[in-house]
Order: structure tokens, then C-alpha cells, then sequence
């Protein structure tokens, strides 16, 4: 010890004149200055901040730390680790300092501190730069104040600081190894940045690069701290082991450096390298194997509710909307639920706040549903502040929730290389590309792995390959279209199709309740042609399992009741035909609602009386156009196509004037602000407001925007869904009516 | 009297067909300014480096301060002070960071800085950075080095290469008055005869990786003391015989040491008599010529 504080002193003093704190300053606070400017310069679009609530400054933070972590903290790494080692290589001053009386070993392991310190030291010059840079912004000069919260929290400042520390671990030790072996330090140092640089690209074209690969591990580090409350998450862990391995390799390339045949006699040494590349092998293959996220035993949801509101239940309802049961809130704003008793498959759940029915949702980056199976335990904590809600999610399925939306796109490339039946480009390729596609999208959903190191679900993983059985297969079914029966069989040499559909298993609810899976599944059983609303219910009885059957003719009727185009008499006689036939009464609730409000249409009764708001806040009814025609655009300003479509819905109002019917533009902004800024100054255009909770949305069972509605003057809807206005068919409706 | 370096029958090569040191022993005594003679290549570096300990000795042929010197690494440091080839500075440091920086490494305190600038005249230049610094300053800021922490045992490798005469003339002192005021060992090496004539007590000529002599300087002279002569003897191949003297025979040409110059006329005579024909008699300089034919 006393050897390696004299050999630390003595690396202070080699330190002298090098202008090392430069270096550091600079990657340090080159990024918060570039923010800092960044944010002056910006041209303050109101639009941008009125739907984006960020609730703490403490998120503006971090936002650096991604490019930090990447690019400046690797850059310092190699630069501090250079110096180090070149002040020695210059004039190969090693002679010089091995022979003072202080062990090889010491002047090692105090370079290796040296440079932890400096990497500590830029790190955290880094933290202070950031908070300085916001704190100048938002304090003094109050730019955005208003939209955050200027709390700090130093604990998870903390725990960023210690995993980008123990992430960068093992780039640190390989750079100071490579360093301290190799003279070559300016090409070395040259390599190593032309690398980084290269490293976001070579992402692209590889993008499964190993979890070993130093780079990597800064990449995940940097992109976020641990999600299960482990002090230092999965690959800074990683880094952290792979750095000692490094540096023990490295110390020995270093110590022998001179005389690489005297290694060989020292057996005591030989044995202590074997065991150490055994140690690290048996680690690696450790390290390989996937982790899951372990079942907690028992299914429980609990938490706490933080409202400024009461609320005195929440509803539990599944991914495609189910209710499943009701959760009482206690006054103190605690819930717990044991639901031992209720079939949760796994999948997302979210939680409704039962008075207007409004999901509890979650901002940032967090998902906004939690993923449960059964036998999970998860706990919420729901904030919610004026109209805003934040939650926070601990003990689920952090794996498959993110995992859930991933490995698809190769699949959905693949089919924009179908157009009109015809494929564009290389035929003959295509079907080897489908198999490159389909191996690829099965490995990204399967390969996924969390930043604390928890894989998917074998289940999950499966689910996902079955579905991608499904894509693969009526891509197969598109191109054999194409193909005569020969051709088409020797297409399939290698019997890939025919593996696929030996694959497929659809006895499982859980992957049914996903209405990708239900679509592709109607197109299975129809042999792979496209199915209309009308013909779903009849190829319900090719299905063998009673409950998968009850949640596809759920999923058949669903879209059904959905399905404005069809004509309303024909959607409701066959509803009462097939909703016998469900035997789950949680089904038949849930379409409920649906069912209610189309047959509430077909009376063609008078609306009953809704209110907005106009942009003066007071209240307004349809019924003061009594004896108008009235168009109806729902819309929101965050919405591309009710943008595109609103020039075209003007120059109808433009046209029709001087005939007997009203324009009226109805958002459903969340924001007012938003919706001030972005309305129409056209006099000819009724501008008011409701909530997309609204008892009219729900009228309507509007679930997509934009819709256009043609009421009469009577105030009885005649079109629940008109065309688009950019389309030829709007006019051709409205001239029917509006002579 | 002791013996600080003690190498017994050291062999190294960097290959299997080269040899850089076949099988040589070298005692140096406590006190002795040991000079280590030998041309370019003849294997002083190598002996050097791995007294220094900077190539490992895997035989265990060298014992230093009477312990095999690999187990007394890097402790022994404290007592070794090492000059091996050319001087290895940091270029950016200046001679005080130097300094403090042997000083540190040793565990000394550091008012001993000032003198030992003093000593190698870089009291002007103490704060300059090393790159700044001519070739003499270097050599001399790497003497300094290993004198502050005031050794046993100095080893310097061609200590005065690249300084003036005057340089070498101030080190030569500098180097005299340490072994007799502080009685400290040093192991010089060079191949420059005339160097070490004027400042070793004791010598060691090697060449080729082999031992030629070893001894005190006065068992050197001892040796060549008296005339040597050198004759040319055209091409004759024949033998020669000279009994009572010592024949060198090289080629055409015979060296011959003789106790005075009077005797240069019997032993022409003599040849003369055996029918070799003698073209030309010249009178050698001294211990230079012998050495010099000994490294061709």
C-alpha cells in the first residue's frame, strides 16, 4: 500500500506540465457549453413545449449524459490514458523509474488509479457543468422555468454517477493496457477515436454488437441507471468484472514486456495467467446465459395513488381494454388487490380512473401500461397533478414490456416490396430475404435484454415467433400468388415454409389478446387471403380451443362494431348472433359499450344536447344551428392527418357559405393553448373545443381522429363517418343532402 | 575486502545463433572503481542492463551486495544508482521534478536537491524544462539523478559520451572524489581506454562476448610494462621462435614485448639468424595497441 501511494505521488509529479486538466475540462464541459448555446439559440416554438410536460429539470440533465457518455467520456478515457503511458514511452523513462525502488506492480496499479481518478474527476466536472449550464438558463435567466420543477435528485445524480463510472471501467482498463504495452501512442490513440466515431455506425449495419464489447457497455450506462433499484445495473456489473480481467492480462503483458522467454519458466506465473483466462472463460459463459425476471409467487398489484383529486377506485383493465376488476383506493391513497383469483395471461394492463373512465397514463419515457402475468407482484406509484399523470413502475416485466413492440420492422420492410401483388425488384431474391428478415426480427425479439440484464420470457419470446410465423407466412402466400405450383415448390428447397407451418401453436389466449396476432390469424384460417368484418365470424369454427375461439370471435366482433363503412342494420344482427356464442361474460361486457353506442345510431334519433367551448371558455351547443346542416371535423393539433385534411375541410366551408349548413372545427387538444395557437382564423369555420373524454366523443364512440360527422337539420346524425375531405367522395356525400 | 558485484559464469543470447555474453565472471571489490573496457558490441550494454536488473538474470550468475540480485528487485534500487545508455529524462519535467522525483521514489528528503545541482552544474537551468537542455546537461542531470540518493554502488554505462573535454574532465573528478570521500563502488563502463586509464582502479576488457582480462590496474600495466615492439616479416610462413619473450603472431606481422630498447637489436639479429626477413621494426605507444589488436 505505502508502494502504491509513493508510486501515485510520483505519477503526480510526471503530471506536472501536461495541461491534463485541459483535457479533462474539455470533455467535460464541451457538451453542457454546446447545450447551454443549444438552448439560447433556440427558436421557442410554443407549439413544441404545450404538450410536453417535463416535470423536473432533473430530466434536462440527463439529456446530455447519452452523448457524454458515447462520445466525450470514451475520448477522455483515451486521451487521460495515453498521457499517462506516453509520458513513459516518450524517452522510454521506464528505465528511469523501474529502477528506483518501487515494485513494477505499484507503478502499474498507481498509472491505472491515475487514471480513475481523472475519468471520477471528468465525470463528475461533467454533473457540475450540466447542472451549472441549467441552473444559469432556468434560475437566472428563467428560460422554460415554467416548465420545470426544479427539484434535484441526488440519488439518482448518484447513481448515474457511479454506473458510467463502473461502465467505463472496462474501456478503461483496455485503453490503459493497450496503452501501456504498445509505444505507438498517437496511432493508438487515433485508432481508438476513429473507433468510437465508427462504433455509432457500425451499429447500423451490426446491430447486435455483444454486451462485452467495451462500447457497448458506455452505451448502456449512459442511456439510463438501473430500472429494479439495483445500485449499479447489469453492464456496468459487466464492465466492472471485464476490467479486472483486462487489467490482470494486461499487468502481465506489461511486467514480461522485456523478456517474454522468462515468462515461460516462471510456472507459478504461467499457472496464474491459465487460471485467469479459465476464470474469465467460465465468467463469459456465465455472463451468456439469459436471465428472467423471477415470478414473485403470488399475483398482486398495489400502490399508492398522489392526487390533487379524490380517487376513490381505479379499474384494472387489459390490453385491449377488458375490465378484470376493480381496485378500492383507501384514504390515505394506498391500493392493494390480490389477484389470485383472475386469469392474467401475460400481456400490458393498464389502470382507468373509473368516473370519466380515463387512463391512468404515464409520461417520459416509462411505458405508459405495466406488463403482468400471473403470479407477478407490481407496484404503482401514480402521481397526478393538474391533469397530469406520472407513474412509476417497479417489480414487472421490465423485459417483455420493452421487448413487447420490438423485432418486427424487417418483416414490415419486406412488405413494401409488395405492391399491387407484384414484387418490386429482385424476384428471385425474395424469398431468401424473407428468411433473413424472419431470422432477423426472431432474433431481435428474443435477443432483447433489459439494462439490468433480464431477458424475454421464453413464453413472451415465443409468442413473438409465432406471430412472425404469421407475417412470414402470408408474405409467403403474397408471393406464391405469383408463382406457379412448380415454381413454387422449388422456391421452398430448403423447406423453410414448410418448418414455419409445423411451427405454428395458436393454443394460447394470451398471444390471441393482441390484435396483430387476431388479424394475422383470420388470414391464416382463410387460407391467406384477405378477410372483410363479414367473413371473420364464419371461420371462428376451424378453431379448436374454446377460449382462444371466445377471444377471436372478441376480437372478430371488436372490429365489427368498429367498422363505420358497414351498413349499421347488417353490423347489429349479425352482433346478436355470434354474442351468444361467447361463453366469457368478461367478453360480452366489454363489447357492451360498443354495441351501445351503435345501436344508439341506428334510431336516428336527435342528438341529445353536448357542450363546448369556444375560444372565450363559454359554453356552446349544436342546437343554436338549428335548421343547418352541421359538418363536424374532430381534430387535435398534434394530429398530421387532421392537419393535411383541414385546408380541403375549409375550402368547403368556403364553397357551401351561402347554403344552409355550419362548419364546426371540434378539438380535442389537451391542451387549450395548443389548440388557440392552431386554429382556424376562416370566419366561415366554427372553432370550439371538447375533451377527448367527453360524453359526445363517447357518443359517437369516436376512438380515431379525424372524423367527420353530417348531422341534419333536425339535429339527427346522417353520416358517422364521412370521407376524408381531401377525397373526392366528402362532396359527393354532402351534395346528396345539401342542395 | 568484499565484493559488491559478483557474476559467475554468465551466458545470454537473443538468439540461438548469436551469443552476447558466453560464460563470463566479473568480481568487483568494495571501494574499486571498476572499469568495464570493451568496442562496440562486445557485450557491456547487455552485462549492463542485466545488473541493472532491466533484463532479467534467469540463471541467477549475478549476486549483488552478496544476494542474488532477482531477489533483492526493485529494493536494492535504494543502493544501485544506474546510468545505462543514454540518458532517460522526461522531456517535460525540469531537473528539480527530476530530482524530486528520485527523491520521492526513495523515501529522501528533498533538501538535498540544491546541492547535488550545485554538484552537476545545473543550478542555472533548474527550473528549465529537460527538452530545452543540450546533450552535456542531459548526461549530467542523469548522473545527478543517480547520485542524490547517494548509493553503494554506481553503474554507469559510457557515462561521458557527448560531453566536452572539460565535461568529461569535471565528471572524471566528480566521479573520483565520491569513491574517495564516500567510499562508493563504481562500475564504469566505456570504450575509451584512455578514459579509464586515468580514473580505474581496476579493469576489464572484454570483447565478443568474452573475457580478456581482468584485474587491477596495476596488473595491467605490470603486464605491459617494457618495450613493445611490432616487425614485419614480409611473407614468410615459417615458424618463429623467440625463447624468453612473448610472441603475438598475426599474419605477416609479430608483436613482441621486450624489457628495454636495447634489446631491439638481438631480436633482430636473432630473426635475421633463422632467415626471416625483417622489413620494418616499429616501437609500440603502450597498453592502447595490445588493446586494439585484441578488438580486431
Amino acid at each position: 500500500m505505502r508502494n502504491i501511494i509513493k508510486a501515485f505521488r510520483l505519477e503526480r509529479i510526471k503530471g506536472r506540465h501536461t495541461r491534463t486538466w485541459l483535457i479533462m475540462l474539455l470533455t467535460a464541459w464541451l457538451l453542457p457549453l454546446l447545450i447551454f448555446i443549444f438552448t439560447l439559440t433556440l427558436d421557442r416554438d410554443p407549439e413544441i413545449y404545450m404538450d410536453k410536460v417535463v416535470t423536473s429539470w432533473f430530466d434536462q440533465v440527463f439529456k446530455g449524459v447519452s452523448a457524454f457518455g458515447m462520445l466525450f467520456l470514451p475520448m477522455a478515457v483515451v486521451l487521460l490514458t495515453a498521457q499517462v503511458s506516453s509520458v513513459e514511452h516518450k524517452n522510454n523513462t521506464w528505465q528511469l523509474i523501474e529502477t528506483q525502488p518501487i515494485p513494477k506492480w505499484s507503478i502499474f496499479i498507481a498509472k491505472y488509479f491515475r487514471v480513475l481518478v481523472q475519468v471520477l474527476l471528468v465525470i463528475l466536472l461533467f454533473f457540475a457543468g450540466q447542472y451549472m449550464a441549467y441552473a444559469v438558463l432556468y434560475k437566472l435567466l428563467h428560460i422554460d422555468a415554467q416548465y420545470y420543477s426544479l427539484a434535484v435528485s441526488w440519488a439518482d445524480t448518484l447513481a448515474y454517477i457511479l454506473n458510467l463510472f463502473a461502465g467505463a471501467m472496462s474501456f478503461m482498463a483496455l485503453m490503459f493496457v493497450l496503452h501501456i504495452n504498445i509505444r505507438m501512442t498517437n496511432l493508438l490513440s487515433t485508432c481508438a477515436i476513429v473507433s468510437l466515431l465508427g462504433y455509432t455506425m457500425a451499429k447500423v449495419f451490426f446491430p447486435d454488437i455483444p454486451a462485452w464489447v467495451p462500447l457497448v457497455q458506455l452505451e448502456k450506462v449512459s442511456g439510463g441507471i438501473s430500472e429494479v433499484g439495483a445500485w449499479l445495473n447489469y453492464y456496468a456489473r459487466l464492465s466492472l468484472v471485464q476490467s479486472l480481467f483486462i487489467l490482470v492480462v494486461g499487468y502481465l503483458f506489461y511486467y514480461y514486456r522485456n523478456y517474454r522467454r522468462y515468462f515461460f519458466k516462471q510456472y507459478g506465473t504461467l499457472a496464474f495467467a491459465a487460471a485467469t483466462v479459465l476464470l474469465g472463460a467460465v465468467a463469459a459463459y456465465w455472463l451468456s446465459q439469459p436471465r428472467y425476471q423471477p415470478s414473485h409467487g403470488r399475483s398482486v398489484l398495489a400502490g399508492h395513488v398522489d392526487a390533487d383529486t379524490e380517487v376513490k377506485e381505479l379499474l384494472l383493465v387489459s390490453g385491449e381494454g377488458l375490465p378484470l376488476a376493480a381496485i378500492p383506493v383507501e384514504e390515505n391513497g394506498d391500493f392493494r388487490l390480490v389477484l389470485d383469483s383472475v386469469d392474467i395471461p401475460m400481456s400490458h394492463y393498464s389502470l382507468l380512473q373509473p368516473l370519466n373512465r380515463q387512463p391512468v397514463i404515464a409520461y417520459k419515457d416509462k411505458p405508459s401500461a405495466f406488463f403482468m402475468t400471473n403470479g407477478d407482484s407490481v407496484h404503482l406509484y401514480i402521481k397526478m397533478r393538474n391533469g397530469f399523470t406520472d407513474m412509476d413502475i417497479s417489480g414487472d416485466r421490465r423485459a417483455e414490456s420493452a421487448a413487447a413492440g420490438i423485432g418486427f420492422s424487417n418483416m414490415e420492410q419486406l412488405k413494401w416490396k409488395i405492391e399491387n401483388d407484384r414484387i418490386k425488384g429482385d424476384e428471385a431474391a425474395f424469398l431468401e430475404q424473407l428468411e433473413k428478415s424472419y431470422r432477423r426480427d426472431v432474433k431481435a425479439s428474443g435477443g432483447y435484454t433489459t439494462i439490468d440484464g433480464y431477458a424475454v420470457a421464453p413464453d413472451v419470446s415465443g409468442r413473438n415467433t409465432t406471430l412472425l410465423n404469421l407475417k412470414a407466412l402470408s408474405l409467403w402466400e403474397l408471393y406464391g400468388k405469383m408463382k406457379s405450383k412448380s415454381e413454387l415448390a422449388a422456391s421452398d428447397q430448403f423447406g423453410f415454409i414448410n418448418r414455419l407451418r409445423e411451427a405454428l401453436d395458436f393454443n394460447d389466449v394470451s398471444l390471441v389478446a393482441r390484435e396483430e396476432f387476431a388479424d394475422n390469424y383470420f388470414r391464416y384460417l382463410h387460407e391467406n387471403r384477405e378477410v372483410t368484418d363479414i367473413q371473420k365470424p364464419a371461420l371462428l369454427d376451424r378453431i379448436k380451443d374454446d377460449r382462444v375461439r371466445d377471444a377471436m370471435r372478441y376480437q372478430a366482433l371488436k372490429s365489427l362494431l368498429d367498422n363505420n363503412a358497414l351498413d349499421d342494420s347488417l353490423v347489429l344482427a349479425m352482433y346478436d348472433t355470434e354474442m351468444v356464442k361467447i361463453r366469457s361474460a368478461r367478453y360480452r361486457k366489454a363489447l357492451a359499450t360498443d354495441y351501445q353506442s351503435r345501436k344508439a345510431r341506428t334510431n336516428f334519433s336527435v342528438l341529445p344536447e353536448f357542450l363546448f367551448e369556444d375560444e372565450n371558455g363559454a359554453k356552446q351547443s349544436l342546437r343554436q344551428f338549428a335548421g343547418n346542416y352541421i359538418v363536424l371535423d374532430i381534430w387535435a393539433s398534434w394530429c398530421p392527418p387532421c392537419k393535411a385534411n383541414a385546408p380541403y375541410f375549409y375550402d368547403y366551408a368556403d364553397k357551401f357559405r351561402d347554403r344552409n349548413v355550419k362548419f364546426v372545427a371540434v378539438s380535442v387538444d389537451q391542451h387549450i393553448n395548443a389548440w388557440k395557437t392552431h386554429k382556424t382564423p376562416n370566419p366561415n369555420i366554427v372553432n370550439w373545443h371538447t375533451s377527448f373524454s367527453s360524453d359526445f366523443i363517447r357518443y359517437f364512440g369516436i376512438k380515431g381522429i379525424p372524423r367527420y360527422i353530417l348531422i341534419s337539420p333536425e339535429g339527427v346524425p346522417l353520416q358517422h363517418e364521412l370521407p376524408m375531405p381531401s377525397q373526392s367522395g366528402f362532396e359527393t356525400v354532402l351534395k346528396q343532402y345539401i342542395k | 575486502m568484499d565484493t559488491i558485484i559478483d557474476i559467475q559464469q554468465l551466458s545470454y543470447s537473443y538468439n540461438n545463433n548469436f551469443k552476447a555474453l558466453d560464460d563470463i565472471s566479473i568480481q568487483v571489490p568494495r571501494g574499486a572503481v571498476y572499469g568495464f573496457l570493451g568496442p562496440n558490441g562486445a557485450g557491456k550494454s547487455t552485462t549492463m542492463r542485466m545488473l541493472a536488473g532491466i533484463m532479467p538474470d534467469e540463471s541467477g550468475a549475478i549476486r549483488v551486495f552478496g544476494e542474488p540480485l532477482g531477489g533483492q528487485l526493485p529494493g536494492v534500487y535504494a543502493k544501485i544508482g544506474c546510468l545505462v545508455e543514454q540518458p532517460v529524462l522526461y522531456s517535460h519535467l525540469t531537473a528539480k521534478d527530476h530530482l524530486e522525483l528520485v527523491l520521492k521514489s526513495n523515501g529522501l528528503a528533498l533538501d538535498k536537491i540544491d546541492p547535488i545541482l550545485e554538484m552537476v552544474g545545473l543550478t542555472r537551468a533548474k527550473h528549465l524544462a529537460v527538452k530545452r537542455y543540450s546533450l552535456g546537461m542531459k548526461q549530467r542531470l542523469a548522473i545527478g539523478l543517480c547520485l542524490v540518493k547517494e548509493p553503494e554502488l554506481l553503474l554507469l554505462d559510457e557515462p561521458v559520451n557527448g560531453l566536452d573535454p572539460n565535461g568529461m574532465q569535471e565528471v572524471r573528478e566528480m566521479l573520483l572524489r565520491l569513491n574517495g570521500q564516500h567510499g562508493i563502488t563504481i562500475f564504469i563502463s566505456s570504450h575509451l581506454l584512455a578514459e579509464l586509464e586515468k580514473m580505474c582502479s581496476h579493469i576489464c576488457i572484454i570483447n565478443k562476448g568474452k573475457i580478456h582480462f581482468q584485474g587491477t590496474m596495476q596488473e595491467l600495466k605490470l603486464k605491459f610494462e617494457g618495450t613493445p615492439v611490432r616487425i614485419s616479416i614480409g611473407d614468410y610462413d615459417g615458424p618463429v621462435s623467440l625463447p624468453g619473450y612473448e610472441v603475438l603472431r598475426k599474419d605477416h606481422t609479430i608483436t613482441c614485448h621486450l624489457q628495454s630498447r636495447n634489446e631491439i637489436p638481438v631480436i633482430v639479429r636473432r630473426l635475421v639468424e633463422q632467415g626471416i626477413p625483417v622489413y620494418e621494426v616499429k616501437q609500440e605507444g603502450s597498453l592502447e595497441s595490445w588493446f586494439m589488436d585484441i578488438i580486431q
